[in-house]
C-alpha cells in the first residue's frame, strides 16, 4: 500500500496501480477517454490530464493513466491548469463532432456527453465547416460512424492486444485520421462485438443494436451467457420481455472486460425459438397440448404404472447441461426419491471449436454452460449407464431434463429412447426428444432461469432470470418439484439459495458455497482460487 | 564583423566526388576513427566531448555530451542519426549529407564505439533518394576499407551501420517518432514519461537519436581536440561552428558557415548581400519556422542558443526566414500554419483538432472574413494546445509560431479584420515594441521561452 496526497488530502492506495483505476477506487472520477482497464495505456485523448509534484514544491501536468502510484505521490485534480485543460480538449473533441445526439445510439452511456456535461463550455466557438468523412461498414457486425470518432484507438488497440488479429488501424494523418481496416480485410474476428461496447463514443456501433430504444429504457440483468463452457458473466438489456442486448459483465477471472461475437448474439436463436407454451401429453400415438394437472397425472400415472410392474429400477434420469446446478440436484433428489434409481446419465452435445485469443480469452469447445455442474450433481458424466439398462432391459423408463435448442439426438440414443415403454422430458420446443415422449413438460431457457452454474474451470457463477417464461412454461425446477410432490418427495422450498446449502452439503467439491460467497463474480468449486486469471 | 569559416564547409579538392572515400582519405579522412580506436579510450571520448560544450544541432540545443550521459546502462544500445530535415527554412544537414557522407559515418563511428554500440541507423528523409542512394554507396565503401564491420582497425570493437528511408513525414524527425517509424509502425511519438529513448528506446533498448550535423561535429571534436573546438564560439553560450542556411528575401541566400558569436544583421546583410530590391527589413525567423519571429530591432542578437532564448525566440535548426517589407504577415502565419495542421500526425487531441481549427481561422482572416473576436480566440487555443500534447511539436511548430507573429505583428492582422481584405503595414506600423504587449490579452504558459534548454529539449 502507499500513501498519497490528492488535493492536498491523504488517502492510502494500492502501490503500482494506475493512477486513473486508484482514484475510482477512492470513488474519485478522472475523466478519460482512451484509456481502459482492459488494455495499455496510450494517453492520446489527453483528458485525464493531472498536476503531479515532479520536484519539491514544483508540478507539472502527466497523463494519469500511465503514471503507477508510488508513496508520497502528489497530485492536484482540480487545480485551474487541470480543469482548463479538460475544458480545452472537450472543445477540441467536440468542434468536428456531428453533436447527432438526437439520433445516436449512444447516447445515454456516451463519455463525450457526461464530460461535456461536466467540463464542456456548453456554447461552440467554433464557425469553420465541420469535416465530414463517409460512414463505413467494417465487417459483418460492425459500422463506423466515422463523424463521430474521437480516435482514442481503443478499438485499434483491442484488435492488437487482445485478438491479435490487428484488422484496424489509422489511414491519413492529423484531422484527416480515420480508423479504417485494410482493404479486402474486414473486421471480422470472434470478438469483433467488443469494439462497440468500448467506443466511448457513438462511433462504432453493432449493427445489431442500431437504431434501438434508448438504453435507459431496459432493465439491466446479471447472467451468464449460455453459449458455451467457459460461463463469461453478462449483462442483458431487457424490455418488455424481449432481449435488446447482451454486453460482457467484467469478471477478470473469467472473461477479463470481453466476451465473444457468438455468445453475444446468441439471444436470437433463443428468441427466435418456436416456444412450448403448454404441457403435452400423447393421446392415440399424438402430441396433444394439455393442462398441467392433466399432464401431470399422466406422468405420475405412467411412472408408477412401470415402476409397480417392475420394481424399483425400471426408471431412470437424464440430466441436462443446459439446467442450473440446482435443477439437475432436484432431478437427482427426484430419482432417487420417487423412482428409487441411481442411474442417471447425461447427454453430452459433441464438441465444437474451441478457440484462445492472444490474450488468453478462451471459446470453449463444449457449447454448453453447465455440463461439469450437471456432472457434478448427478455424478454422472456420460450416457453409458443408460444406454447400457435400456439394451438389457432393465431401465424402461425415463425422465430426461432438455432444453437445448442447439441439440438434435444422435442415431444410438434416438434409436435406444424409441425402445421404451415410458418418456418424460422437459423442452423448450418440439425437439426431437420431445416427438418421442409421452409427456412433455413446457421448461424455461437460460435466460428465464435463476440458480447457480459451474463453468469449465469449476467456478460456480450465479444466473439471473430475465423476466418470466412464457405462457404456461415454467422453470423446471418447480415443475420437477410438482412432480415430486405427486410422488411424496419432499423436495423444500423452491429457493436456490437454500437448495444451494443443500448442495453444500452434500455434493463433493461444493462444501463452504453459499450465494452470498457465489456473489456476483462466482466462486470455485473445492474453495480454491485458481492460481492465474483465465479473463483476457 | 565576424570571419566565416571553413571546417565543415570545406571544400573537397575541386572534381572530386564528395563520396569518393580513397579522395576523403587522401585528405585526412578517417583519422578521427583511427585517433579515436586507437589512442582514446571510451571514457576518455566521453570527457571530450562533454569537454567540448557541443549542443545538439537538431534544433532544441540540448547538450550531446549530456545526452550520452544519460543513456542507461543496458545493452545493446543503438544509435540513430537523424536525417529526417523537413523543418521549413532548414536545409543544412541536406548539404552536410551530399557533401560530407564519409565525416556523418566517422562521427557515428566514434560515437558508437564511445558508447558501446554496435548497431546504427542513419534515418534519410525519404525524399532525398539521391542522397539515400549515396549514403548507402559511402556506407559499403566504409566497410570495404575496415572502417565497420568486424573489429574495426584491430580494436575488437564490431558496428553495421544502416541506411533508413524516411516515411514521409515531419513528425518523423521527432526521436520518439523516427524510432516508431523504424520499427515499421505509425510515426506517433511515445509518451515521455516513461518512454525517454535514453532508457527505452529502438525495440525497447537505450538509444542515442542525434542529428546527422551533431555527428558530423562529433567527428571535428575529435580530429581538432576539445580544447581548439571549444575556442570557436562562446563557451558560456554555443561551441563549435554553426551552419546558418539564409533563405527568403536576401540578395544571396544558401549556407554559410560562422562561430554563434556572429550577429543576425551580420548574417542577413553581410553574408547574405541585403534584402532583395533594396527592401527593408520586417521580421526574420531565426532557426527554422518553430523559432519565433524577431522583428527588425531585435537582429542585433548574437546566434548562440542561449542569446536567442533570453530574446523568447530558439536557435532552433539555424534556417533563418528573411520576409522584407511587402510581406504579409497574415500570409507569412497562414502558410506555417497550414504546414503544421497538415504535418500533424492526429495521434493526441490537442495538436489534432486544435492546430487545424487555427489554420481555419488564419485561412478566414487572409480572405478578409475575420472576426473581432478572431485573435483572442487564437490566442486561447494556443493556450489549450501548449503543454498538453504528446510531443513537442505540437506546440514547437503548431502553436509558437501563432503565438509569436500574432502578438508582435498585431496591428497588421488587426488591420486586416478590420478592412476585412489582406492588408500589408509600412514595416514601423506593423509591429509592437515589447512594452506594447500588456494591451494583448495574457496569454499563460509564458509567452517568452526559458532559456533553458533542457525544457526545451522536450
Amino acid at each position: 500500500m502507499a500513501t498519497i496526497t490528492i488535493d492536498d488530502r491523504q488517502y492510502t492506495v494500492e502501490e503500482g496501480r494506475n493512477l486513473i483505476d486508484a482514484a475510482a477506487d477512492l470513488d474519485i472520477d478522472i475523466p478519460h477517454f482512451c484509456y481502459h482497464p482492459g488494455l495499455a495505456p496510450d494517453g492520446n485523448c489527453r483528458m485525464c490530464l493531472t498536476e503531479m509534484e515532479i520536484r519539491p514544491g514544483q508540478f507539472g501536468i502527466v497523463t494519469s493513466c500511465t503514471i503507477r502510484i508510488k508513496d508520497g505521490m502528489n497530485f492536484r485534480f482540480n487545480s485551474p491548469a487541470v480543469l482548463d485543460n479538460r475544458k480545452g480538449i472537450m472543445e477540441f473533441l467536440l468542434i468536428n463532432h456531428p453533436l447527432d445526439c438526437p439520433w445516436c445510439d449512444q447516447a445515454g452511456e456516451c463519455k463525450l456527453q457526461d464530460h461535456s456535461f461536466d467540463h464542456g463550455r456548453g456554447h461552440s466557438r467554433f464557425v469553420e465547416t465541420k469535416r465530414v468523412p463517409p460512414k463505413k461498414d467494417l465487417g459483418p457486425h460492425i459500422t463506423l460512424y466515422t463523424t463521430r470518432c474521437i480516435l482514442c484507438q481503443r478499438c485499434t488497440r483491442f484488435c492488437d492486444e487482445i485478438t491479435g488479429t490487428s484488422e484496424l488501424g489509422v489511414v491519413q494523418m492529423g484531422s484527416k485520421s480515420e480508423i479504417a481496416t485494410f482493404e479486402g480485410v474486414p473486421l471480422d474476428n470472434k470478438m469483433s462485438g467488443n469494439v462497440a461496447d468500448i467506443c466511448p463514443v457513438g462511433a462504432l456501433v453493432t449493427k445489431d443494436f442500431l437504431y434501438k430504444p434508448r438504453i435507459w429504457h431496459y432493465d439491466k440483468v446479471d447472467t451468464l451467457c449460455p453459449g458455451c463452457a467457459t460461463g463469461c458473466n453478462t449483462t442483458l438489456e431487457v424490455m418488455h420481455q424481449k432481449i435488446y442486448r447482451t454486453r460482457p459483465r467484467h469478471n477478470e477471472a473469467v472473461n477479463g472486460h470481453w466476451m465473444c461475437d457468438e455468445g453475444r448474439f446468441c439471444y436470437h436463436d433463443w428468441q427466435d425459438v418456436d416456444r412450448l407454451k403448454a404441457p403435452l401429453k400423447r393421446v392415440d400415438g399424438e402430441l396433444r397440448q394439455v393442462t398441467w394437472p392433466e399432464a401431470l397425472d399422466a406422468a405420475v400415472s405412467g411412472i408408477q404404472a412401470l415402476l409397480a410392474d417392475e420394481g424399483d429400477s425400471a426408471m431412470g434420469v437424464i440430466g441436462s447441461s443446459m439446467a442450473t446446478n440446482e435443477e439437475n440436484y432436484l432431478l437427482g433428489l427426484l430419482g432417487a426419491g420417487a423412482f428409487g434409481s441411481s442411474r442417471t446419465g447425461l447427454i453430452r452435445k459433441p464438441g465444437g471449436e474451441a478457440w484462445t485469443s492472444k490474450s488468453g480469452f478462451h471459446i470453449d469447445a463444449d457449447k454448453t454452460p453447465n455440463s461439469r455442474g450437471a456432472g457434478d450433481m448427478l455424478g454422472v458424466d456420460s450416457l453409458d449407464v443408460i444406454l447400457q439398462g435400456i439394451e438389457d432391459g432393465t431401465i424402461r423408463g425415463l425422465y430426461v431434463l432438455g432444453g437445448d435448442i442447439g441439440q438434435t439426438l444422435s442415431q444410438e440414443v434416438a434409436e435406444a429412447f424409441r425402445r421404451l415403454e415410458f418418456l418424460v422430458v422437459h423442452d423448450v420446443r418440439r425437439s426431437d426428444l420431445a416427438e418421442l415422449a409421452d409427456v412433455v413438460f413446457p421448461g424455461a431457457v437460460p435466460f428465464e432461469k435463476t440458480g447457480t452454474m459451474t463453468n469449465a474451470q469449476g467456478r460456480v457463477q450465479r444466473l439471473n432470470a430475465a423476466f418470466p417464461q412464457p405462457g404456461g412454461a415454467r422453470e423446471d425446477g418447480a415443475i420437477l418439484r410438482y412432480v415430486g410432490l405427486r410422488m411424496g418427495v419432499e423436495m423444500g422450498e423452491a429457493d436456490p439459495a437454500r437448495i444451494l446449502e443443500e448442495i453444500a452439503r452434500s455434493v463433493g467439491g461444493y462444501a463452504g458455497l453459499t450465494y452470498d460467497l457465489i456473489g456476483d463474480q462466482g466462486a470455485m468449486t473445492g474453495g480454491e482460487e485458481p492460481s492465474e486469471a483465465a479473463g483476457g | 564583423m565576424a570571419a566565416p569559416l571553413a571546417i565543415l564547409t570545406a571544400h573537397p579538392p575541386a572534381g572530386t566526388d564528395p563520396g569518393d572515400i580513397e579522395a576523403y582519405m587522401a585528405g585526412g579522412g578517417y583519422g578521427a576513427v583511427r585517433k579515436a580506436l586507437t589512442t582514446i579510450s571510451k571514457d576518455g571520448l566521453i570527457e571530450e566531448i562533454n569537454a567540448s560544450g557541443i549542443k545538439g544541432r537538431g534544433g532544441a540545443g540540448f547538450s550531446t555530451g549530456m545526452k550520452w550521459n544519460l543513456c542507461a546502462d543496458l545493452y545493446p544500445r543503438y544509435l540513430c542519426a537523424n536525417a529526417d530535415e523537413s523543418e521549413p527554412g532548414s536545409f543544412k544537414d541536406r548539404l552536410l549529407l551530399e557533401s560530407k557522407p564519409h565525416q556523418i559515418i566517422e562521427g557515428m563511428i566514434i560515437t558508437s564505439y564511445a558508447l558501446g554500440i554496435n548497431l546504427g541507423y542513419i534515418y534519410i528523409r525519404g525524399e532525398f533518394f539521391q542522397i539515400i542512394d549515396q549514403m548507402e554507396a559511402a556506407l559499403a565503401d566504409a566497410e570495404k576499407h575496415g572502417f565497420l564491420g568486424k573489429n574495426i582497425l584491430d580494436s575488437g570493437f564490431d558496428l553495421e551501420l544502416y541506411v533508413h528511408p524516411g516515411a514521409g513525414a515531419y513528425i518523423c524527425g521527432e526521436e520518439t517518432g523516427l524510432i516508431e517509424s523504424l520499427e515499421g509502425n505509425r510515426p506517433y511519438p511515445r509518451l515521455k514519461p516513461p518512454f525517454f529513448p535514453a532508457a527505452i528506446g529502438l525495440w525497447g533498448q537505450p538509444t542515442i537519436v542525434n542529428n546527422v550535423e551533431t555527428m558530423a561535429q562529433i567527428t571535428t571534436i575529435v580530429d581538432m581536440g576539445a580544447e581548439a573546438y571549444k575556442q570557436i564560439g562562446t563557451e558560456e553560450d554555443t561551441t563549435g561552428p554553426r551552419l546558418f542556411g539564409l533563405c527568403g528575401h536576401v540578395k544571396k541566400p544558401g549556407i554559410y558557415e560562422y562561430d554563434s558569436d556572429v550577429t543576425l544583421r551580420e548574417l542577413i546583410y553581410d553574408a547574405g548581400g541585403g534584402i532583395r530590391d533594396g527592401n527593408r527589413l520586417k521580421g526574420v525567423i531565426p532557426g527554422g519556422i518553430s523559432a519565433p519571429i524577431l522583428t527588425p530591432e531585435e537582429i542585433d542578437t548574437t546566434m548562440g542558443f542561449g542569446a536567442l532564448g533570453k530574446l523568447g525566440s530558439m536557435g532552433g535548426t539555424g534556417g533563418i526566414i528573411v520576409m522584407d517589407e511587402t510581406t504579409s504577415m497574415v500570409d507569412a502565419l497562414l502558410n506555417a500554419s497550414s504546414f503544421a495542421a497538415h504535418e500533424s500526425c492526429g495521434q493526441c487531441t490537442p495538436c489534432r483538432e486544435g492546430v487545424p481549427w487555427m489554420n481555419d481561422i488564419l485561412r478566414r482572416i487572409h480572405n478578409g472574413r475575420g472576426r473581432d473576436e478572431d485573435l483572442d480566440l487564437l490566442l486561447d487555443i494556443c493556450k489549450q494546445i501548449h503543454g498538453h500534447t504528446v510531443c513537442v511539436f505540437g506546440q514547437a511548430p503548431g502553436v509558437w509560431p501563432v503565438r509569436t507573429i500574432l502578438v508582435k505583428y498585431w496591428p497588421e492582422f488587426r488591420a486586416c479584420i478590420e478592412r476585412k481584405e489582406r492588408v500589408v503595414l509600412p514595416v514601423e506600423e506593423s509591429y509592437l515594441q515589447p512594452d506594447q504587449y500588456e494591451h494583448i490579452p495574457p496569454v499563460p504558459g509564458n509567452f517568452r521561452m526559458k532559456t533553458n534548454e533542457a525544457d526545451a529539449a522536450g
